[in-house]
C-alpha cells in the first residue's frame, strides 16, 4: 500500500507540498480526480497515478484541462467529492467550463486547483490566478506550507459541499515544491455510486436557466462571505518578538507563501513597532469585517502578496467605504512589485522602506572577484532523440525557415545552435500560429509540436490547417511520453491514468490521415539521412505536409536499460580522425561533448547511446567503444 | 538578519545530481529525531541540465527560503555552481565544494570558458568562513557506487557537525530512504564524505 494511504491519524510525515494535498483528498473521501499534466502541479497527478486505485478514486491523465475540469465536474454534480487540478495556465484552458460551472454549481465537493507559478520557473507567464474567484466568483482558499494544504483540502471540500459551488485551491511554487511535515488525519472513504437526479433548469444553462442562477450566485456570494468571517483560516496572528516600541502601531495582511516570509522577517529583525499579522487563507469572498475590525486597530496596514495587488485593492476599497482612517501601503505605491517570487530579503525591503526604517545590521564588505562564470541555461538531454530531428531539419532549411514552437522539451531547441523558436505562446499554439505566419510571410515556416501537446489542443488547429489550406510543415516531435513535467501518460500511448496497460492509445498519423493531411512521413530522428529526406519533401509539399519523428525519451530508454542491469554502448572520438572542424559542438551540441581547446572528447558517463554524432561527424571520427579500448 | 532558531543549508548543484535524495534523507533524519525541517526544492524545466538550488532549513521556522545573510552552510555539488551561488555567502557561511566540474554545453558550443576550479575555491576562501572541498565521484567509486557521490557530500556536510543530528542518526535516514540494494554504498560514501570534515 501506499505510504500515503497509512491510516494512522496523529502520525507525522514528510511530505511535499503536492503529496500532502492528494493526502488532504484522500482524508477528505475524493472519488473522482483528473488533470492534464503541468509543473508545477505535475506531482499531483504521479502520486495520484501510484495509488488512486487503492486509495478507491477514479483518476485520470485527460486529454487537456478542459476535458479534466470536466471530468471531475460532472463526477461532483452526480454527487460525488471530486478534484482536478492544473497549472495556472491549464485553468486558462478550462476556463469556459469554470466560468459557468460556478452558475450551476455542484452536489458533491469540487475542489479545483490552480497551481501558479510566480517567478516563471517553468512557465511562459505568471498570471494571477486569484482574478479568477473573483471573476467567477467561486470561493477561493490559499495555502501557505504542506501541513496547511493538506487541512485546507479537507475544508475546501466541506465548504464546497455547504455552498454547493466548486472552491477554488490556489497554490503556488513555493507551496508544490516545498517538503514539510504533516500530521495525518483520518481517513474518510469514498462514496459509491449515486443515482443522477435531473434538475433541468440549474443543470442545463440555457439563457433564462444562466440568468437566474446568476442571481443565485450573488446571493450565494454573501452567505460564503459569512463563512469567510469564520474561516479557521482567517486569523489575527500576533508574533513572539512582539517588537513593541514607541513607534506606529501596524498591521500586515498578508496571504500563501508571503505570509512564511513575514514571519521569517518578523522572527529575525527588530522593526522597532508594534506589528500584528492577518493571515487570510481564505481570500474569496475576503473577510470583510474581519479586516475592517483590523484595520481599525492600526496606525499603517502594509500588503503583503506575490504578484497582483489583489488583497491590496480590496482593502484599499474597504477602507475607503467604511471610512477606517488608516494608511494602507502596497504596491500602488511602489514599496513591493507586481512580478516575481518574494523572499524574506524583498519582505523586509519593502516592509523596511514603508516604514522609512533603517536596518542596523552589521556590514560586512565582501569584495568578490568578478569570475566570467558560463550560464548553465537547461538543455536537451543527451541522446535526447530531438536533437536529431532539428540537426536534420537545419541541414535541410539552413535556417530559413520561420519556426512557430510549442510547450514541452522540445521548446529547449530554441537554443541556439538549433535555434528553433521565434513564436512560442503557448500549448498547441504553434499549429494555429504557423498558418497565420504563412498567409503573410514568404519564408517556409515550420511549425514543432510534442505528441502530448498535439493531442491538448493541436488536433483542432491542424483540422481548421487542413480545411483553409494553409502551407506548413507540421514536425510532430513523438517522444512516447509528456517528458517535461516527469513522463506521464497521454492518449497516444496504451498505458493511461487509470487503465494503466490497457489504454486505448490513438495513432498520431491515424489522425492527421482522417482530417485530410496529403503529406504524413513518420521517420526515426536518430537517423539523420532518413530525416533530412522527410523534411525535405515536406517543405516542397504544397499544403499542409506533416512529419512524425518517433523515437522514445532517452531517459525513458536509460531507465528501461538500467532496470535489466545493463547500459547501452558508449560513444568516444578517435583522436587520429577529428580534423578539429568543430561541427559536432558548433553544431549538434551534445551535453556529452567536452571541448579542451580545439581537442574533441565524449563524456561516457553522460553519453546515453543515441548514436547521432556517429552520422554528424563527416570524417568519421566518432563511433561506439570497441571492446578492446573499455 | 540572523534566525537564531534555525540551521541553514543551501545546495546547489546542476538537475540529476541528487539534491532531492539529500532533502529526502535529512527529512526522515528530522521525522525520527523531532526537529521542525522545511525544504526549498526545484523541479521541473530547471532539471534537464539546468541548474538547481535546494534551501533546507532545521529548526523553529515556518519559511522555506532564508535572508540570503543567513544561510549557515551552502553546500556546492558543483565549483562553478557553488560560486554562482556567492550572494548567499556571508564571513559566517560555511562552503562545501564538490570538485567535479559539469561542463555546460555553453563551454563545448558557445566558447564560454569553464573557470579555474583552484581559482574558485581560493576566492570561496577568502569571503567565507571556511571551505571545505572534495571530489565526490572519487570517494564515490571508492564507496562501489558512481552514483552516490550526493551522499558523498551529505557526509562531509554531516562532518561538520553543523547538523542537529549525529553521525547514526543520519546513517539510519540513509537506510529508510534508498533502496535497499543500493544502502551499503550509500552509508559507505556517507562515511568518506563525513571523514573529510570531521574534526
Amino acid at each position: 500500500m501506499h505510504e500515503l494511504l497509512t491510516d494512522e491519524p496523529g502520525k507525522k510525515m514528510i511530505l511535499l507540498g503536492n503529496e500532502a494535498i492528494v493526502r488532504g483528498a484522500v482524508e477528505a473521501g475524493c472519488r473522482v480526480a483528473a488533470t492534464y499534466p503541468g509543473t508545477p502541479s505535475s506531482e499531483i497527478g504521479n502520486t495520484l497515478h501510484r495509488m488512486s486505485k487503492d486509495a478507491g478514486i477514479y483518476f485520470e491523465f485527460s486529454a487537456n484541462e478542459k476535458v479534466a475540469f470536466e471530468i471531475a465536474g460532472a463526477a461532483a454534480v452526480a454527487g460525488v467529492r471530486a478534484f482536478s487540478f492544473m497549472k495556472h495556465v491549464g485553468l486558462n484552458v478550462a476556463s469556459d467550463a469554470f466560468m459557468t460551472m460556478a452558475y450551476t454549481g455542484v452536489r458533491g465537493g469540487y475542489v479545483v486547483l490552480s497551481a501558479d507559478d510566480p517567478q516563471c520557473h517553468s512557465s511562459q507567464n505568471e498570471q494571477d490566478n486569484r482574478y479568477f474567484a473573483k471573476m467567477s466568483g467561486v470561493p477561493m482558499v490559499e495555502p501557505s506550507n504542506p501541513e496547511e494544504a493538506r487541512q485546507m483540502m479537507r475544508y475546501a471540500f466541506d465548504i464546497s459541499e455547504k455552498f454547493e459551488e466548486p472552491v477554488l485551491f490556489r497554490t503556488t511554487t513555493r507551496m508544490n515544491h516545498v517538503r514539510g511535515v504533516i500530521e495525518l488525519g483520518d481517513i474518510r472513504p469514498p462514496s459509491g455510486n449515486v443515482e443522477f437526479k435531473r434538475d433541468m433548469k440549474r443543470f442545463v444553462t440555457v439563457p433564462a436557466h444562466a440568468r437566474t442562477r446568476h442571481l443565485h450566485l450573488l446571493e450565494l456570494i454573501k452567505k460564503m462571505r459569512d463563512e469567510s468571517e469564520i474561516s479557521p483560516f482567517n486569523k489575527v496572528v500576533v508574533p513572539r518578538k512582539r517588537n513593541i516600541g514607541p513607534g506606529k502601531k501596524v498591521g500586515i495582511v498578508t496571504s500563501g507563501v508571503a505570509y512564511n516570509y513575514v514571519m521569517e522577517m518578523l522572527e529575525s529583525v527588530e522593526l522597532g513597532v508594534e506589528v500584528r499579522v492577518l493571515k487570510l487563507g481564505m481570500t474569496n469572498p475576503l473577510p470583510e469585517d474581519m479586516i475592517s475590525e483590523f484595520c481599525q486597530e492600526e496606525d499603517l496596514i502594509i500588503i503583503v502578496e506575490e504578484l497582483e495587488p489583489y488583497l491590496e485593492e480590496e482593502v484599499k476599497i474597504l477602507c475607503k467605504e467604511r471610512e477606517i482612517p488608516v494608511t494602507v501601503l502596497g504596491k500602488r505605491e511602489g514599496y513591493f512589485a507586481r512580478s516575481f517570487e518574494m523572499n524574506p530579503d524583498i519582505v523586509l525591503k519593502g516592509v523596511s522602506s514603508a516604514l522609512e526604517f533603517e536596518e542596523k545590521g552589521e556590514v560586512t564588505v565582501q569584495e568578490w572577484k568578478d569570475l566570467p562564470l558560463p550560464p548553465r541555461p537547461p538543455v536537451l538531454c543527451p541522446g535526447c532523440p530531438h536533437r536529431g530531428a532539428y540537426f536534420a531539419l537545419k541541414k535541410v532549411t539552413k535556417g530559413k525557415a520561420i519556426h512557430s514552437t510549442d510547450i514541452g522539451c522540445y521548446t529547449l531547441g530554441i537554443m541556439p545552435p538549433h535555434s528553433t523558436g521565434d513564436l512560442l505562446i503557448c500549448m498547441g499554439g504553434s499549429v494555429g500560429s504557423a498558418g497565420g505566419l504563412t498567409r503573410v510571410i514568404d519564408e517556409p515556416v515550420v511549425a514543432h509540436i510534442g505528441d502530448s501537446s498535439f493531442f491538448h489542443t493541436g488536433i483542432p488547429a491542424l483540422i481548421s490547417a487542413v480545411h483553409n489550406r494553409h502551407r506548413f510543415v507540421l514536425n510532430i516531435m513523438d517522444n512516447s511520453t509528456t517528458a517535461m513535467t516527469g513522463h506521464q501518460p497521454h492518449p497516444g500511448l496504451p498505458t493511461g491514468g487509470y487503465y494503466k496497460d490497457m489504454a486505448t492509445a490513438i495513432s498520431i498519423e491515424k489522425i492527421c490521415e482522417a482530417v485530410g493531411v496529403g503529406f504524413i512521413k513518420v521517420v526515426n530522428p536518430l537517423r539523420i539521412k532518413e530525416t533530412q529526406e522527410a523534411y525535405r519533401e515536406a517543405l516542397e509539399y504544397d499544403g499542409v505536409s506533416v512529419v512524425i519523428t518517433r523515437s522514445p525519451c532517452a531517459l525513458l530508454v536509460d531507465r528501461e536499460l538500467r532496470k535489466r542491469g545493463r547500459v547501452g554502448v558508449k560513444y568516444t572520438v578517435d583522436q587520429d580522425k577529428c580534423k578539429h572542424c568543430h561541427l559536432c559542438t558548433n553544431q549538434f551540441a551534445c551535453p556529452a561533448f567536452i571541448r579542451t581547446g580545439d581537442d574533441h572528447f565524449i563524456d561516457p558517463n553522460i553519453c546515453l547511446s543515441c548514436g547521432v554524432c556517429e552520422q554528424v561527424c563527416p570524417f568519421g571520427a566518432m563511433g561506439p567503444i570497441k571492446e578492446v579500448d573499455q | 538578519m540572523k534566525n537564531e532558531n534555525v540551521v541553514t543549508i543551501h545546495i546547489v548543484g546542476v538537475g540529476g545530481q541528487g539534491a532531492l535524495t539529500v532533502s529526502k534523507i535529512l527529512g526522515n533524519a528530522s521525522i525520527e529525531k523531532g526537529v521542525p525541517i522545511i525544504v526549498s526544492e526545484v523541479h521541473g524545466m530547471a532539471q534537464r541540465g539546468g541548474v538547481v538550488q535546494t534551501t533546507i532549513r532545521l529548526g523553529d521556522t515556518i519559511s522555506p527560503l532564508a535572508f540570503s545573510s543567513d544561510i549557515t552552510v551552502v553546500v556546492g555539488f558543483e565549483p562553478l555552481e557553488a560560486y554562482r551561488a556567492k550572494g548567499t555567502i556571508t564571513p559566517n557561511t560555511m562552503v562545501i565544494v564538490n570538485t567535479d566540474p559539469i561542463s555546460p554545453v555553453s563551454v563545448s558550443s558557445a566558447g564560454h570558458k569553464y573557470p579555474d576550479v583552484d581559482e574558485v575555491l581560493k576566492e570561496l576562501g577568502k569571503w567565507s568562513r571556511k571551505v571545505y572541498h572534495l571530489s565526490g565521484s572519487e570517494k564515490a567509486a571508492e564507496a562501489g557506487n558512481s552514483r552516490v557521490s550526493n551522499v558523498v557530500m551529505l557526509g562531509a556536510l554531516a562532518g561538520t557537525g553543523i547538523l542537529p543530528f549525529s553521525k547514526e542518526e543520519i546513517e539510519n535516514a540513509i537506510r529508510v530512504t534508498v533502496p535497499e540494494k543500493a544502502v551499503e554504498a550509500n552509508i559507505k560514501g556517507f562515511e568518506l564524505g563525513y571523514d573529510v570534515t570531521v574534526q
